[in-house]
């Protein structure tokens, strides 16, 4: 039998997704020691767990050095790959959302020179160009988002909201939400093909797991 | 300053001796089994006008191709795939023609892909076209041509997923869904998101057997079962059609012995303002992408003037490599010539008939001696080394047996032509003028 490989965004989304594979029976228990280690290893069941950061995941599994990959929605939208996006994991729910001083509240459409600054250009530029037939001007950052409309680099943000309070203590509000978010359980589209049994029985019992 | 000049553009590569025989290896496999099955080898421009890529609802987006201008300013592109090219030749050039045509190619691509990603912006592409018929006999050879190809080159394990883009045009129609809509739900269907196409189901006004049957189309994938969980009430007759043409081809593909490799996938819908019927693709381990994949496309031909049916596949050869370098390299061996001062002649003329009796001859061109020459030969694949003197005799050292062989250019090639032998006149007087193995006693 093959290994699955399995690639996890590093950080709380693969403790938590960790959790679901234990759950249905593999160990990866070796996992949970603190070690710098990043490739994890089930015998038994011949599956290979990977930590990688959060935005290689939709890489590796459409490159197939993934078979099955765990990441957030954002991250998907964000690099577009060309994977099966099969289940909502339902965990690590927040949202995207465009964020920004109150007084711009309804106001976004009538700005001509919309400046949005952002940890995701595409996301944003989706969602302005195509849904809303807006022309903007995107900065790409890559940290501390929220500071860009208090320093006059932009008008607002695109960004992740998860309680909203570092934006209040930034001063800035919700003004549009853009789209919801949670983990997603993908593969790769020849992995499904040439492993369809493996990948479905873990597709199946992940829904029962979701289900419950 | 960076020095371009020694490095390759992003998604460009060279491809060295080894690589480059695995590859021809595999083209000539190819190109044998796709010849045997009645295709004519035909060639098109390397580049055309981009009307000609850009100009229908293309399988390759404008952003994708390589433009630049002609002197009257007109935009050319790089040829994106040949199957564009090779409609727009048999619609223009081939009215009078009986039909169906059938066209094979084999050569390089160009397309712009982000440069990041480790893909390829030129690779090569091997294919067939099969213009001018409807039936699904002509998918089912076109599919059963590409497995014989795909098995050829030594894939044993790969699997062939089928799908019918007519099915799936057959329930959006249904639904009345408009363009935008639909191909939002083709995405999601496509990347087997079911919460996404609950998410545009549920807004929809119709039966709710169509509204499952789009729920579940991401896991309507499998062998024959397949079918029994599509034909659902209520199926309008494109969609029913589709299931219909498809379910033939499946059963053909079948009859011909493919029943373990094909499976049917009706949630695989790519390119579908590109494709107008079955689609398919081929995927086998260790390579992330499919390394076949093709399907029908009707309304191609219509846009060149000459409205006909077609089904065509193309093979990548690049992964195929990928998936069979592990495979041992099969290169032949070839045999070097040292020829001594004044031997050159006669080492050519040795190297000559060899050759023409396909034998792979190299010749000695450095400035050393004859144990210069052997060292050489250690670092290079030869299996014999010829060391011709100027009087035509000959040693050959056959590496693989260590031992070596005296003898003479024509007793070696069965013949001699003297006239070729250099003229060495010694003063010993002798009639024997230039050959020296004989007895007149000189020193010679």
């Amino acid at each position: 039998m093959r290994y699955l490989t399995v690639a996890l965004a590093k950080g709380r989304l693969a403790e938590l997704a960790m959790e679901l594979f234990m759950s249905i029976g593999m160990d990866c228990s070796e996992m949970k020691e603190k070690t710098r280690k990043l490739i994890f290893t089930d015998e038994e069941n011949k599956m290979k767990f990977i930590l990688v950061k959060a935005s290689d995941v939709p890489t590796y599994v459409e490159y197939g050095a993934a078979d099955i990959g765990v990441v957030g929605k954002d991250t998907l939208v964000e690099e577009s790959r060309n994977l099966y996006e099969m289940i909502d994991l339902g965990f690590g729910k927040c949202k995207m959302a465009v964020c920004g001083p109150k007084e711009l509240e309804g106001k976004l459409h009538t700005m001509t020179n919309l400046r949005v600054a952002s940890k995701y250009p595409h996301i944003a530029l989706k969602y302005f160009q195509d849904e809303k037939g807006q022309t903007i001007e995107i900065i790409k950052l890559n940290g501390s988002v929220e500071l860009a409309p208090l320093v006059g680099l932009s008008d607002v943000i695109v960004d992740i909201v998860e309680t909203g309070k570092t934006l209040k203590e930034n001063g800035l509000d919700v003004l549009e939400d853009v789209c919801p978010l949670s983990a997603r359980f993908v593969v790769n589209k020849v992995s499904m093909k040439m492993e369809k049994e493996r990948i479905m029985d873990i597709v199946r019992k992940f829904k029962e797991k979701i289900d419950e | 300053m960076s020095n371009w000049k020694l490095h390759t553009p992003n998604g460009v590569n060279d491809i060295l001796p080894d690589e480059c025989a695995v590859k021809k290896e595999i083209e000539s496999t190819i190109w044998s089994v796709f010849s045997s099955i009645g295709y004519k080898e035909v060639e098109t421009p390397t580049f055309e006008y981009y009307d000609c890529y850009g100009g229908v609802d293309g399988q390759i987006s404008q952003e994708n191709m390589f433009k630049f201008f002609d002197e009257q300013g007109r935009i050319l592109a790089l040829r994106p795939d040949f199957t564009t090219s090779i409609a727009r030749m048999a619609a223009t050039k081939t009215q009078n023609a009986a039909m169906p045509l059938r066209y094979l190619y084999t050569g390089n691509v160009f397309r712009v892909e982000q440069t990041q990603g480790a893909r390829q912006r030129e690779f090569t592409q091997s294919g067939i076209e099969l213009i001018g018929s409807y039936s699904p006999a002509a998918d089912a050879e076109v599919i059963s041509a590409a497995m014989e190809a795909v098995m050829a080159v030594g894939i044993e394990e790969f699997s062939m997923e089928i799908g019918q883009i007519a099915f799936f045009n057959g329930l959006v129609k249904q639904a009345g869904l408009d363009e935008k809509s639909t191909e939002k739900l083709r995405e999601r269907i496509d990347s087997k998101d079911s919460v996404g196409i609950k998410s545009i189901t549920d807004k929809l006004d119709i039966d709710d057997s169509i509204k499952n049957l789009m729920i579940d189309l991401p896991y309507l994938f499998g062998g024959e079962e397949v079918f029994e969980k599509a034909y659902v009430k209520g199926l309008n007759e494109t969609s029913k059609l589709a299931l219909d043409n498809l379910k033939r081809i499946y059963e053909l593909l079948c009859l011909y012995g493919f029943e373990k490799y094909v499976s049917i996938d009706l949630g695989m819908l790519e390119s579908i303002d590109y494709y107008t019927g079955s689609i398919f693709k081929c995927y086998t381990h260790g390579v992330g992408f499919p390394i076949c994949a093709g399907g029908r496309y009707d309304n191609l031909m219509g846009n060149f003037g000459a409205p006909k049916g077609a089904v065509g596949a193309a093979i990548g050869i690049n992964r195929l490599i990928s998936v069979l370098s592990d495979k041992e390299v099969h290169s032949t061996s070839s045999s070097l010539i040292f020829a001594e001062h004044n031997g050159e002649g006669i080492a050519y003329d040795i190297a000559y008939n060899l050759r023409v009796n396909g034998c792979l001859v190299e010749m000695y061109i450095g400035d050393g001696d004859y144990t210069e020459a052997e060292t050489y030969s250690k670092g290079k694949d030869i299996s014999a080394m010829i060391r011709v003197f100027p009087d035509g005799k000959i040693m050959i050292k056959d590496f693989a047996k260590n031992e070596i062989v005296e003898t003479t250019a024509n007793e070696f090639l069965g013949y001699y032509d003297d006239n070729l032998m250099y003229d060495e006149h010694c003063d010993c007087g002798c009639e024997h003028e230039h050959h020296h193995d004989h007895d007149c006693g000189c020193e010679h």
